[in-house]
């Protein structure tokens, strides 16, 4: 039972400015692949860095394992960590950087080749096994720091950003090759990505972070449909959920401008404390009305200034008409074109209503989930 | 091209000019011109065993200068790069001897090996022991004369380690940490293969300058005692030239100081690539 639990950690850069990582609480489980995703500067690779003992905790306390480690060094936490710049020694070929920190622990030589010779089938990494890391690609390189930390047989894998080096396409069958793995041998693994589809398809939870303060700790489907605030909700998805400010709440509706009206749930009208939320909606979560249809039809009006065509699926991008009492956050609005009728169809110029089947809403104020408030 | 046009004229117009001198018989001092002998001056220089015995303490004074400069400057090069309270201060007095006149130097350090009164008398004295006589005994004075030297180069090894160290990937000082690498295995196997570029320009940039080092021998030693026990081959060239006034057997002296560089760079720069 390996159990990393970070409790209240901080991290002061400079005593004067905000923390680099604000009293975040994670606890990880025995075997889980929890993902911690935030965009730069949300103190993501900060929070690793403090599991691993490579940087300072300022306050709260990290346990691995049921033990406080929290002033433990790097060496002694039984941790193994793959760097975003995969840190192999560049005078060391694959074998010897594999079988490095084994030889560091006084390993006999039979069990440390046996051990490198089995990382190595694992990983597919036999054949480069005499190479340099200056004789490899990246993805191969990339291999190699993941059988290094194999090898040494852990209590928990960190991983920083170790597919942001690679090609898009390398890095898609990379990040299964590496969830496979994690499944496969089991040990508790802290990833860190700045990528949410990454954070997403590869983690059993994702930890959303922003400005060094955890935002939501979820399963990823769960992550998704119910964010936990409109950050979450706006970083969580491509293209991100659509947010509205000044849905009036009336009676167990949010009026959405003049021509569209959703439904709340009761309980969610109960727990508004202000007369408008903040509305989200997911890009699939639109009704489309196609051109040609009856115009007074209700829905929120738009012109389509862009379309996104990526073979399977569509987006259109809506710049909605002015004067019908609706603010999107954004500039322009999300849509998911659901049919291939509609990819055909719709062209940039024409103007669509579009009608929300699925609502998202926010505290005005706290900009919480509803969902969430008690 | 005003650069090839320099190096023409200042470097490779008196190296020619060098070694065709190196077959001639030419007193300085005197009005008679220069007559050619073909290889008697090389022949000579290789028949005497002085010239061996020069050879020696050049090969003995440079392979100290180099290691001796090298592994000290690194050592506090690692030292001084730590967060230390005064490090840029220690660091400047470090430097400092560096861009100080090899013969100022000379003066300096006569008093500090001076076996009557000098430091290092004074300091074995608290420990009762005597001063070796560095004047007049030829083994210290050789390593009286080298300790100087590499006392003043130390600044340059220092700087350059220091600014290696400065750059080095943190990366895999962290990977080590984690990998529970013990400190002086990682020094070997992780720090020092990371200096190796820096640490094969230094073995070129010494091993040059410490064949070259004139001022601090003349100044302590001029060479002595007996004659010729602090003689290096570069303050040989100096002696046969503008002391004996024999400009052609000086000049050959300097053509197989050339020659050996030579050799030396090109087999360094072979491994060196070897290695990449």
């Amino acid at each position: 039972m390996v159990e990393v639990s970070l409790q209240h950690i901080s991290r002061y850069y400079d005593s004067g400015k905000r923390p680099a990582v604000n009293r975040v609480n994670i606890d990880v489980r025995d075997g889980e692949f929890i993902t911690l995703v935030g965009p730069s500067g949300s103190g993501k690779s900060t929070c690793l860095r403090m599991i691993a003992g490579l940087e300072p905790v300022n306050e709260g306390t990290v346990m691995i394992d049921g033990v406080d480690v929290t002033e433990v060094k790097p060496r002694d936490r039984d941790v193994a960590m793959v760097f975003q710049s995969y840190a192999l020694y560049p005078n060391m070929t694959a074998r010897q950087n594999m079988a490095f920190a084994l030889e560091n622990s006084g390993m006999k030589k039979p069990e440390i080749n046996q051990r490198v010779e089995e990382a190595a089938a694992m990983l597919e990494l036999t054949d480069l096994l005499d190479k340099k890391p200056s004789q490899m690609s990246g993805g191969q390189r990339q291999r190699v720091s993941m059988g290094r930390a194999i090898v040494r047989n852990p209590k928990v894998f960190l991983m920083d950003e170790p597919l942001s080096n690679l090609d898009a396409r390398l890095r898609v069958s990379t990040r299964a090759q590496i969830a496979d793995l994690q499944r496969k041998l089991g040990v508790t693994t802290v990833y860190v990505t700045h990528d949410q589809t990454e954070a997403m398809t590869m983690g059993d939870r994702v930890a959303v972070l922003k400005d060094g303060v955890l935002q939501q700790v979820d399963e990823p489907m769960h992550l998704y449909r119910y964010p936990g605030n409109t950050f979450v909700a706006g970083f969580i998805g491509s293209p991100s959920m659509n947010l509205f400010d000044g849905g009036e709440v009336q009676d167990s509706r949010v009026v959405l401008g003049d021509l569209c009206t959703v439904e709340m749930k009761p309980e969610l009208v109960d727990r508004t404390r202000h007369p408008a939320v903040v509305v989200g909606v997911r890009p699939e979560d639109w009704k489309i009305r196609v051109p040609g249809e009856d115009s007074e039809v209700q829905g929120i009006p738009g012109q389509v200034v862009h379309i996104e065509h990526l073979g399977a699926e569509a987006f259109a991008y809506l710049k909605l008409n002015r004067g019908v009492g609706v603010t999107p956050r954004a500039e322009r609005v999300a849509v998911r074109l659901n049919q291939l009728a509609e990819m055909k169809n719709i062209e940039v110029g024409d103007t669509l209503r579009i009608t929300p089947t699925r609502c998202s809403f926010f505290d005005r104020e706290t900009e919480i989930n509803l969902e969430y408030l008690a | 091209m005003p650069n090839v046009v320099l190096l023409i004229v200042f470097t490779y117009r008196p190296l020619i000019d060098n070694i065709r001198l190196s077959f001639y018989n030419w007193n300085i001092s005197s009005t008679r011109p220069a007559t050619f002998v073909g290889l008697q001056n090389y022949i000579e220089w290789a028949s005497n065993p002085v010239s061996w015995q020069i050879v020696w303490q050049t090969i003995i004074f440079t392979v100290v200068a180099v290691f001796g400069s090298m592994v000290i400057g690194l050592a506090l090069a690692l030292l001084l790069d730590r967060k230390l309270k005064g490090r840029n201060f220690v660091r400047s007095l470090i430097f400092a001897p560096y861009v100080i006149s090899g013969a100022a130097i000379g003066v300096a350090f006569q008093f500090v090996f001076d076996p009557g009164y000098g430091l290092i008398q004074d300091l074995l004295g608290r420990v009762g022991m005597d001063s070796p006589d560095f004047y007049s005994s030829p083994g210290w004075a050789l390593f009286m004369v080298t300790a100087t030297y590499v006392w003043k180069n130390l600044g340059y090894t220092f700087v350059i380690y220091l600014a290696a160290l400065q750059g080095l990937r943190k990366d895999l000082d962290e990977a080590a940490e984690i990998d529970r690498t013990p400190r002086a295995r990682k020094f070997f196997r992780v720090t020092l293969p990371q200096l190796r570029p820096t640490t094969f320009f230094l073995s070129i940039t010494v091993l040059l300058n410490s064949l070259q080092v004139f001022d601090i021998i003349n100044v302590m030693t001029a060479g002595g005692p007996l004659g010729t026990s602090t003689t290096t081959l570069v303050f040989q060239v100096y002696q046969e030239t503008f002391v004996n006034s024999r400009a052609g057997y000086g000049a050959a002296v300097a053509t197989i100081m050339f020659l050996a560089v030579l050799v030396i760079t090109v087999v360094q720069v072979r491994m060196q690539d070897k290695e990449n």
